[in-house]
């Protein structure tokens, strides 16, 4: 889609040689905002073996560094202060996910983050607390990843990265404008950065302590699972969180 | 797991739900009573009080494994799950290995998921409608947590039977479907075993009894 999206606008470009990048832009959204066609993508995982290994080297780093630091950051951290520092987390990414809203053609969900991150930045005192929710503001996310899956872009294989977990190239280059979206990467200097970073990172790991070790004791395959959760979740989310019975496999003849 | 502060908090909120609710709904997905209600959407209310009372009173983890192995024998159509999990492969198994492969599965998930739901007893779920299509339904309900957690959306996928009853074959939490997860799972493990029921129901049996 992004390529017949590309296809659509080059004619048109060509043709108005003074076009102004604004209006390339603004043709750009025009087609990106019509280009509604999503279908959910099997697994595709050709590097397998390679995956494999990676996340062994993961699982070996997060057990010996990244699982005993969260829980020790539990340790010494009261809940309500985690929930200050989540909230705070969310109202970071809200920036990238209004546009990403906006280039998925979703008015309604725009203003519902505009209004979000406005409301709790200010209200909020910087995003620790979500007074948003109470005037009916639930949360609401998209990413640039969504976006590139909205426009018709594969995802590409499976990989599993140490240190990053279960992705794709599509997650991975959206992962990368996401980046540059949130406000965290614009500090200036590393030693300012970097802890918040770190701190981020932190209380993710501490969220995931007893889902992943409930998972870890009870999977045939924690790879697959993991590989499995992700790539559905993916979808899902790509798809809005909608679940069609006219897209279910036909399973009636399984039966006794 | 996933380490990185450019990902979508989205992604972390349903990539924990997920994991935290694994029990919860395979929790679920065991227990069933017989119902001939008049909608899915009774039926899942049903199943749903069920499995809490098997948690509230069964105290013993032999107590909630044997409750949850009959709920999940009345009310599941085990055959229908275990041929769909092993995919392709269904098709060219001996009714045999078909039988020894659904006993392995269904031991499995009962093993593993009675005794990690002892923790899920204040937990509740509303039903909020349904789609139908032929004789296949989704249902769509709300996980209620007993903490400051907020609500979770959950989706049952139950099957009118020929002969009119409802069974219970997968549920959806945040877009992961669990019967399609343990069919992801079994893909891998016979293609690194050329195929080999046997050497996938060696791998069900050896698994841990319990999430310890």
């Amino acid at each position: 889609m992004l390529k017949t999206t590309l296809q659509i606008l080059h004619p048109i470009a060509c043709r108005e040689r003074r076009m102004s990048p604004l209006r390339f832009f603004a043709c750009f959204l025009a087609v990106m905002c019509i280009s509604k066609a999503v279908s959910a993508e099997p697994i595709a995982d050709p590097f397998e073996r390679i995956n494999r290994v990676s996340f062994a080297i993961h699982q070996t780093l997060d057990r010996f560094a990244m699982r005993p630091a969260a829980i020790a950051y539990r340790t010494v951290t009261p809940d309500f202060v985690e929930t200050r520092i989540r909230n705070i987390f969310a109202n970071l990414s809200l920036p990238a996910a209004g546009i990403n809203a906006v280039l998925q053609g979703k008015p309604q969900q725009t203003l519902t983050i505009t209004a979000r991150f406005l409301i709790n930045t200010t209200l909020g005192i910087a995003g620790m607390f979500d007074v948003a929710e109470r005037f009916g503001l639930m949360p609401s996310y998209e990413d640039t990843a969504q976006t590139f899956a909205r426009a018709g872009m594969p995802s590409g294989p499976y990989l599993f990265i140490p240190l990053l977990g279960p992705s794709s190239p599509r997650h991975l280059l959206g992962r990368a404008a996401d980046q540059f979206m949130s406000p965290v990467s614009h500090l200036q200097e590393p030693r300012d950065r970097n802890p918040v970073i770190g701190l981020n990172l932190l209380q993710i790991r501490a969220d995931l302590v007893e889902p992943l070790d409930d998972l870890t004791a009870s999977s045939t395959d924690l790879y697959a699972s993991m590989r499995s959760f992700y790539w559905q979740n993916r979808e899902f989310e790509i798809l809005d969180g909608e679940t069609s019975i006219d897209t279910l496999p036909d399973v009636l003849d399984l039966g006794d | 797991m996933i380490m990185t502060s450019s990902l979508p908090p989205s992604l972390f909120k349903g990539f924990s739900a997920i994991l935290l609710t694994t029990g919860i709904a395979w929790a679920t997905i065991l227990p069933s009573a017989a119902a001939d209600g008049p909608s899915a959407e009774d039926y899942v209310t049903k199943i749903t009080q069920d499995a809490l009372t098997i948690l509230r009173t069964h105290q013993t983890d032999a107590g909630r494994e044997e409750a949850f192995g009959e709920l999940i024998d009345r009310t599941t159509n085990m055959r229908r799950i275990a041929r769909f999990t092993l995919g392709p492969v269904a098709r060219s198994v001996s009714d045999e290995e078909l039988a020894r492969f659904e006993k392995a599965l269904r031991n499995n998930l009962v093993k593993i998921y009675a005794n990690r739901l002892a923790s899920y007893t204040n937990e509740r779920v509303e039903t909020q409608g349904e789609q139908k299509k032929g004789r296949n339904h989704l249902v769509a309900s709300k996980i209620i947590f007993a903490s400051e957690r907020p609500p979770l959306d959950m989706t049952w996928w139950i099957i009118e039977e020929k002969d009119g009853s409802f069974t219970l074959f997968d549920i959806q939490i945040l877009g992961v479907w669990m019967a399609q997860e343990q069919r992801d799972i079994f893909t891998g493990i016979l293609k690194s075993n050329n195929q080999s029921i046997d050497a996938l129901i060696a791998h069900l049996e050896k698994q841990p009894t319990s999430a310890d």
